[in-house]
């Protein structure tokens, strides 16, 4: 997959209410990524308003100190029926 | 909108015309500025159309979500939203007026922005504030500077800013600071320092113009280095050109092109496009990465006086006899 750039997740902008980390497009709008999505091992950003994604760099262990920051945990296994 | 709308007219000339993530300002010959959409400077912030902006000013720049500009009484002043530092005010990372960060000694000082960072060149003084994540303002990185920081003393020319960039030549060198440094031994190697020799930034690249050739140095994934190899248009008759967030805008003769990321319309239509959709001007996404395209050709009582690119967005200042 082709991304526009890549981003060291210390350069995105957390917002705990929402648990979403977001950083500038060159559209004016803001590429986005979940926490939650993270933790699963999405690493693509996107923009809501354009075509245009980012790779952001990231090790699954930095996203602890976001999750204490927002009061929240990483999301349980699912368990899945034999 | 995917083909040139009339949006502003005045008797004095645009001097600039800068873009911030979401808002845009234009100063004109006769110190007016400007601005429209979401800046912080106007009250109620989505109040559409121009306002006027108290005083006079004499350069202005946009970084995302901020505006830097140089009073007449030669004073930079700083507005905006600046959580990396680059409203240059200290711990003031929110204001919703001019307010002043230095004096600057020069009568031709600039201000430069982009992103989250600002710079000022005041005579043979460079200096830069805002994030430093990529060194860019200086090393070692760190994740703020809040207050102008001497970035080179010497003779200074070319100053343009990227996203977590500057570049400008210093002392007949080119210098490159921050995400651009990598590209610095080939900038070094294919450009000759002549007194031609333009530099503009796109947020991740760095676009060279000797009024003969066009040299692209970054990333090129949106077509951003389509001007590079336009061997159909006479590049030496450029006018005017400039650089927006990804993409670029030239006047040659009484044509205005763009090329690169034009997935906003910003770089025109092209032949593909839906013919209802260029007749009433919404973008069709015909024209995402953009080649050198047509975006405007001057009937004979126009003439193009600038050109300018802002995020995603393109404007071009005509001068109109009879106005």
């Amino acid at each position: 997959m082709s991304t526009y750039d890549q981003v060291e997740i210390e350069d995105m902008t957390f917002d705990p209410d929402t648990q979403t980390f977001t950083y500038p497009c060159p559209c004016g709008d803001k590429f986005q990524i979940y926490i939650d999505d993270m933790y699963d091992g999405e690493e693509i950003a996107v923009c809501p308003s354009c075509s245009l994604m980012i790779q952001v760099i990231f090790e699954r262990e930095d996203l602890e100190e976001y999750y204490q920051e927002a009061g929240t945990a990483p999301p349980e296994p699912v368990s899945v029926a034999a | 909108m995917i083909i040139p709308q009339s949006t502003f007219t005045s008797q004095s000339k645009p001097l600039k015309v800068v873009g911030g993530g979401n808002f845009t300002a234009i100063l004109l010959e006769n110190g007016e500025l400007y601005v429209a959409g979401e800046c912080m400077l106007v009250s109620g912030e989505k109040a559409p159309g121009w306002h006027r902006i108290k005083g006079l000013f004499l350069d202005v720049a946009c970084g995302w979500s901020h505006i830097i500009a140089v009073t007449s009484k030669h004073e930079v002043v700083a507005a905006g939203i600046g959580a990396k530092g680059e409203l240059g005010l200290g711990s003031i990372n929110k204001s919703h007026q001019f307010e002043r960060v230095i004096a600057v000694q020069s009568p031709n000082a600039q201000v430069f922005a982009c992103f989250y960072n600002s710079f000022v060149r005041d005579g043979r003084k460079l200096y830069g504030w805002g994030s430093n994540v990529k060194c860019q303002v200086f090393s070692p990185k760190s994740k703020t500077v809040n207050s102008p920081s001497l970035v080179y003393e010497g003779d200074i020319s070319n100053v343009c800013v990227g996203k977590n960039s500057v570049c400008f030549i210093g002392d007949g060198i080119i210098h490159a600071q921050g995400a651009m440094n990598e590209y610095l031994p080939q900038m070094r190697s294919k450009l000759a320092l002549s007194g031609n020799l333009e530099l503009r930034s796109m947020w991740t690249s760095i676009t060279a113009f000797d009024h003969k050739d066009f040299r692209f140095f970054g990333s090129a994934g949106q077509m951003q280095d389509a001007v590079t190899s336009c061997g159909q248009l006479h590049v030496h008759t450029v006018s005017c050109w400039s650089t927006g967030s990804e993409h670029g805008v030239m006047c040659c003769g009484n044509h205005v092109y763009c090329w690169g990321w034009g997935e906003h319309g910003n770089c025109g239509a092209t032949s593909v496009a839906n013919a209802a959709s260029v007749a009433s001007g919404i973008n069709d996404q015909s024209n995402i990465k953009s080649g050198v395209n047509t975006v405007y050709v001057t009937p004979p009582q126009e003439k193009v006086v600038g050109c300018f690119g802002g995020c995603a967005t393109t404007w071009i200042c005509i001068e109109r006899t009879g106005f």
